[in-house]
């Protein structure tokens, strides 16, 4: 029992890393908690419902629509939403409600579109489980910990080794400074966005098959955002040691408490974090020296 | 001789402060010109007006006979390059990469070669390389501003206040430095309250006061100027 508890953990919590790194990248580099993040993951996976998925087009299809239109949505809320209030270095304020209504607008429009009712990705398995010896894992939770896995190496590789990660790096630390280094931040803050929003869009399909889909699917941001409290905010190591942690324990608690508590549960377990070590696990790495 | 840099007639304002009035400087080829003031007398806002981090109210910029594009990041391209006040460099990023990001116009080998090159002007960054910028000391992490400045290949460099909370023997290195870039050919004009030393290595320079340049002349002549002597070099 321990083992598939573990397993199916892990896949949970793959998902909610993909959540917590497309949260966690934006906070690296403005340094505000964007809450239009849920809504865009939940506008792309219905993008990609009525673009892809609804249509008999396969899963490769779905994520590719979901992707595109979480980097679409991306560009769109960064021009829209926050370049203005980015350059003329606006107090946090500004972002914390210019993303607030971003997410009420598209949430708003998908419930126009959509009505409150619940849709269902098609099955995109054959077989909706494999067998590993004594263990079931679902065929979906495989996809889901192989294609999450791959994206954060992706995303991890890009930022630690590439020209490009180095100048976001550097964008985040200082913004001014950067540009004196010939970077132009604001090229790499639409950059960071559309890295968010494919995050946003995988992280969308991804529930959507796990649950169903509905205009407040965004909801589940919120379990991003306790694995980046967890985590550290800011820190991308963190986001996906606190998502793989919460995914964890989230599956052991359901199976202790059953599904109602859970969810108190994994609350407590944030605001535990909050009250002993509000900088979360990996929270020193991102303090800056004075 | 056309100057290498030409300021002229610059003002900025923020909001209703007026930083600069109608500042006219020149920067010719090969020199090192200083710019001494006092606190708050508008020397970092001249420096970042003219790396574009500061939009100019009226006035304008000229660097090698051509205006100067609006974007920081285009500036930099055209060969200015600006070590900002109190150093700023990328605390929670290597020494290497901090080095990295300051050539980040430049790509591949020729990238590699640059690092190499500021690797053996300052050993110390070698050794450290792999460290975290925040843990240097503040001598070690103005060599590191400057070797990050130097990464774009610059014409001209703006140095702010290189000496800040330095030690005097740490001061003098730095000094030293500056001389040493400027034997590479690189113009340094240079922002500094300690007069002294500001005026004692360059060829030309201005006093800012409230915004305006109210005495310029050579090294040597302002530091036998009184007005210079009584405020800024201490009778």
């Amino acid at each position: 029992m321990s083992l598939q508890i573990i397993i199916n953990g892990v896949a949970t919590g793959a998902v909610y890393a993909l959540i917590a790194t497309g949260f966690a990248l934006i906070f690296n580099v403005l340094k505000f908690s964007n809450f239009s993040h849920g809504a865009t993951m939940m506008t792309a996976a219905f993008a990609a419902y009525f673009v892809a998925a609804s249509k008999g087009m396969g899963l490769a299809a779905t994520l590719a629509a979901a992707v595109i239109a979480g980097a679409l949505i991306g560009i769109f809320g960064e021009f829209v939403g926050f370049r203005r209030i980015t350059l003329n270095h606006s107090s946090p304020t500004y972002f914390f409600v210019s993303s607030i209504t971003l997410g009420t607008l598209y949430e708003g429009l998908i419930t126009i579109k959509v009505g409150s009712n619940f849709y269902n990705y098609p099955g995109f398995f054959t077989h909706s489980s494999v067998k590993l010896g004594s263990l079931v894992v679902s065929s979906s939770d495989i996809m889901m910990l192989v294609i999450s896995i791959t994206a954060l190496a992706v995303l991890a590789y890009v930022i630690q080794k590439t020209r490009l990660g180095r100048a976001l790096r550097a964008v985040s630390f200082d913004r001014d400074t950067a540009q004196l280094m010939g970077i132009d931040s604001t090229r790499i803050i639409q950059l960071t966005f559309i890295m968010s929003g494919i995050l946003a869009g995988a992280a969308g399909v991804f529930l959507g098959i796990k649950y169903t889909l509905y205009p407040s699917l965004g909801s589940l941001v919120v379990k991003g955002f306790i694995a980046s409290v967890i985590g550290g905010l800011g820190s991308l190591t963190g986001a996906v040691i606190g998502a793989v942690l919460l995914g964890i324990v989230e599956t052991i608690l359901l199976s202790l408490l059953g599904s109602g508590y859970n969810t108190i549960a994994t609350f407590a377990i944030m605001l535990i974090f909050l009250l002993v070590r509000p900088q979360g696990i990996a929270g020193s790495n991102i303090q800056e020296k004075a | 001789m056309e100057p290498m840099l030409k300021v002229a007639d610059l003002s900025v304002n923020y909001g209703h402060v007026q930083a600069l009035c109608g500042v006219d400087i020149r920067v010719y080829q090969g020199q090192i010109v200083s710019i001494i003031g006092a606190n708050g007398a508008g020397k970092t806002t001249l420096l970042r007006t003219i790396s574009g981090l500061v939009k100019a109210a009226c006035g304008h910029v000229e660097f090698m006979g051509e205006q100067l594009p609006a974007k920081p990041s285009k500036i930099v391209a055209r060969g200015i390059s600006h070590v900002p006040e109190g150093r700023k460099t990328f605390s929670g990023l290597t020494i290497r990469d901090n080095l990295l990001v300051g050539g980040y116009l430049f790509k591949g080998k020729d990238l590699e070669e640059d690092l190499k090159m500021q690797y053996e002007r300052f050993p110390i960054l070698e050794q450290r390389k792999n460290q975290f910028a925040g843990t240097l000391s503040g001598g070690e992490q103005q060599m590191l501003a400057v070797a990050r400045g130097l990464m774009s290949h610059p014409k001209l460099l703006l140095l702010d206040e290189p000496s800040m909370g330095l030690a005097p023997l740490i001061v003098n290195q730095i000094y030293d430095l500056i001389r040493q870039i400027r034997d590479l050919g690189i113009t340094v004009l240079l922002v500094e309250q300690n007069a002294r030393k500001a005026l004692g290595i360059c060829d030309f320079a201005y006093v800012l006061e409230n915004g305006k340049i109210s005495l310029l002349g050579t090294g040597e002549e302002l530091l036998k100027s009184d007005a210079v002597r009584k405020a800024y070099l201490g009778g």
